[in-house]
């Protein structure tokens, strides 16, 4: 039975690897082929910026003496990855996948569910933490730790870790499920949203201040070292378990299985009991209104909004570049002076380097945002209303790039007014650096709509597999950065040449006219495309 | 009110449909049955301009729906056999959202709001989001949402299913007084004694070709409609 249902769980979870979105057909070879590299190119990047940062903290970790530390922060790591891939899966995992129902309608032991629906998350989670953690131990055996001992451990200690983060994220996932079943739908993903937003911010501000935490490490690694063996009791006995201690390896497969068999029974009491119990929400009671009227277009565009606010994936995934360009804002006007001194020392004072990097900084974080990308495929099996319906499927289009323009452009125009303000860098070059910025998010909008209407996923379940699982959505992403790269390629290569505000005309040409191809492409192809979806 | 001429649509070489003509006059409910997977669904979806088809013509009201899909769908209201709507809204905004759209005016869409949401027991859910409605609650709201606008013809694509008895019947009773109004009713089932009962006139279709059709008495004769149905079914087999 167990076989069984692992074989529907591995299935479910790479159906969209195998199907068509669009038609639910098995894919082409071709397609499937292309979905596999890209997928590989995606994996390969992650495992060489893990590698990086296992390589700079191997060496002065080890000749400390302080090996443990380094797998323990390779740990940590791997762990908040784990958990922040893994998070939201949880409770849509385990207490809402559709085919609850069904299964526990036949004779199947519960239990055996949920252990299915565990190992599915499992999986999750090692495939996230493996990003992590091998490039940690090639590393550390490329600087000639190879006992065999070692080796086995770490091997081990590869499937055995992944446990720990599941039970952090288990832990946490039926937190946001308890806390949301006592608030609206709105509320729930807000409430969702703002959660994952604190985690990544700590998330983040570990990372940037990474560096002087390794220097306090290393300069009083005895009494830091002799804090954090107690603080990180299981990552300092995986630690040495990986450098390798037999007796301290036992230790952490003891604690992590006591951790994760505490969790799993815990939730496999109430597992049946929340199944088979609806909570549900007081009924909100109507009382009769003046109805507000709208034209078509505001009507779609407030249809987009509420499609975006009711969703904490999709907003997560799509609008975190609109927090971050406030945060600029709001950085700049409490630390302008500073930040204009740090720019003024790197890359001088008459230069216009400064002010094209601040440009290309900003349009990464316009890159953040990509609410078009998904749009389509997230219509899924309500792509009928708006067929049957008397609109045009360009106004359709038009408020999926109002609601991507709104959001992005909105925080976007005072971060680079405040940022150009602080910078001096006079009113030509705010304006041109204020066109780049307002030109790019109309190609990184228009440009993610084109993708997802050629590559649109209407046949899902679950929405998080529209936002993320969504192949437009990772070459908007990527495709975004490829145009940035190459742009400031250019820049760096040949920017003594010409002045900064020449190569911004020349920028704001470019991306005039892509946006206009992309535009007029939209409102021809891709209008017909939408139609015959 | 609905001209389907020489309608053909198909799968890769397969023929969902062929060479389909049917004439649907103002005043008429005209039932469409066929067994899983005769092709009702793709000619009614082809009538409401959602699925495009390979040869044959379509008319909305004398326009035809490949030429002028807009005008068409301005004039029609299409019922799904599963009504998705958005989650995302409650019943309410997802109603005035239709009214939007069709562009209909602020007192208007009130009344109407009113009237159908009452009549079909809905509007003390109408500020529940549509997530939290049943099946049955879905195609009640689908159904408000088609009658809003005063559409001239409506499409249904098993309409009854789900429904309470009290909403079925209700529905029954609405779409007499629309034909009565000189609209026109479309809709396909497989509850043969509700279109036997109901329908002017009705077509029978099987492996994606209609095999008969023509008023209730043409068809049926002195047999019930389930007995026409099933013999020619076993004639085709």
């Amino acid at each position: 039975m167990i076989k069984t249902l692992l074989k529907k769980q591995i299935y479910e979870m790479f159906a969209f690897f195998y199907q068509s979105g669009k038609s639910g057909k098995r894919r082409s070879k071709l397609v499937l082929a292309g979905y596999v590299l890209l997928m590989t190119y995606l994996a390969a990047v992650m495992l060489l910026m893990f590698f990086q940062a296992a390589n700079a903290l191997c060496s002065p970790m080890t000749e400390a003496g302080l090996t443990w530390l380094y797998f323990a922060l390779m740990g940590i790591i791997a762990t908040a990855l784990g958990v922040v891939g893994s998070i939201f899966f949880v409770h849509s995992g385990l207490y809402q996948a559709k085919d609850n129902e069904l299964l526990l309608s036949m004779p199947i032991i519960p239990s055996q569910i949920l252990f299915v629906r565990m190992a599915g998350l499992y999986g999750i989670v090692w495939g996230t933490e493996a990003l992590v953690m091998i490039p940690a131990f090639i590393v550390y055996w490329m600087e000639g730790n190879r006992r065999i001992s070692c080796v086995i451990a770490e091997t081990l200690i590869l499937f055995i870790f992944p446990l720990l983060a599941l039970a952090i994220s288990c832990i946490l996932g039926w937190l946001i499920g308890m806390l949301s079943a006592h608030i609206g739908v709105r509320g729930k993903s807000f409430l969702s949203t703002a959660l994952a937003l604190i985690f990544l911010v700590g998330f983040y501000s570990f990372f940037m201040k990474a560096y002087s935490y390794l220097q306090l490490i290393l300069v009083k690694k005895e009494a830091l070292g002799g804090i954090m063996k107690y603080a990180l009791y299981p990552l300092y006995q995986m630690g040495l378990g990986a450098a390798g201690s037999i007796p301290a390896f036992l230790r952490f497969v003891l604690i992590v299985l006591a951790c994760f068999g505490t969790i799993y029974l815990l939730i496999g009491k109430s597992f049946v009991k929340i199944l088979t119990s609806r909570q549900g929400n007081a009924k909100l009671q109507y009382k009769e209104k003046k109805l507000t009227v709208s034209t078509k277009s505001v009507t779609l565009l407030k249809k987009e909004f509420r499609r975006f606010t009711g969703s904490s994936t999709y907003m997560l995934n799509c609008g975190l570049g609109t927090v971050m360009l406030l945060f600029v804002t709001g950085f700049v006007l409490f630390k302008g002076a500073w930040l204009r001194e740090l720019v003024m020392q790197i890359f001088g004072k008459e230069s216009g380097m400064g002010m094209a990097f601040c440009c290309l900084m900003l349009c990464i974080m316009v890159t953040m945002n990509m609410t078009t990308a998904p749009s389509v495929s997230m219509e899924g099996k309500n792509l009928w209303i708006v067929q049957s319906m008397p609109v045009l499927a360009w106004d359709v289009l038009k408020a999926k790039l109002m609601l991507h323009l709104l959001i992005t452009v909105i925080p976007a125009v005072p971060a680079a007014v405040c940022l150009m303000t602080v910078l001096e860098s006079g009113l030509v070059a705010g304006v041109l650096v204020t066109g780049v910025i307002l030109l790019f998010i109309l190609l990184t909008a228009s440009m993610g709509l084109a993708l997802n209407l050629k590559f649109p996923n209407l046949d899902w379940a679950n929405e998080t597999v529209a936002v993320k699982q969504g192949i437009g959505m990772g070459l908007a992403m990527f495709g975004s950065w490829a145009v940035l790269m190459i742009l400031s390629g250019i820049y760096y290569a040949a920017g003594r040449y010409f002045s900064t505000e020449l190569y911004l005309i020349c920028v704001i040409i470019i991306f005039a006219v892509a946006d206009a191809w992309l535009v007029r492409w939209l409102k021809g192809r891709g209008a017909e495309i939408l139609e015959t979806l | 009110m609905l001209k389907i001429e020489h309608y053909t649509k198909s799968y890769g070489n397969k023929k969902a449909v062929d060479d389909l003509s049917l004439h649907i006059l103002p005043g008429e409910i005209y039932g469409f049955i066929g067994h899983n997977g005769a092709g009702k669904t793709t000619t009614i979806k082809a009538c409401c301009g959602i699925l495009q088809f390979d040869s044959g013509e379509i008319y909305v009201d004398g326009i035809s729906i490949r030429e002028n899909p807009l005008a068409c769908k301005k004039r029609l209201a299409y019922i799904p056999d599963n009504p998705d709507l958005y989650d995302f809204m409650t019943g309410i905004q997802y109603l005035n959202f239709v009214a939007d759209i069709f562009g209909i005016g602020a007192v208007d869409r009130q009344t109407k709001i009113h009237q159908y949401a009452d009549a079909f027991d809905l509007t003390a859910d109408l500020a529940q989001p549509v997530s939290a409605y049943s099946h049955g609650m879905k195609q009640k709201l689908a159904i408000i949402s088609a009658l809003i606008h005063d559409p001239k013809l409506i499409i249904m694509d098993e309409p009854f299913v789900g429904l309470d008895p009290k909403a079925s019947y209700l529905l029954k009773e609405t779409m007499r007084d629309i034909c009565k109004g000189g609209g026109a009713i479309f809709f396909s089932t497989h509850v043969l004694d509700v279109a036997e009962r109901l329908c002017d006139k009705v077509a029978i279709i099987r492996g994606g070709k209609l095999i008969k059709s023509g008023t209730m008495e043409e068809v049926k004769g002195d047999m019930s409609l389930e007995s026409v149905f099933l013999e020619l079914e076993e004639r085709h087999d």
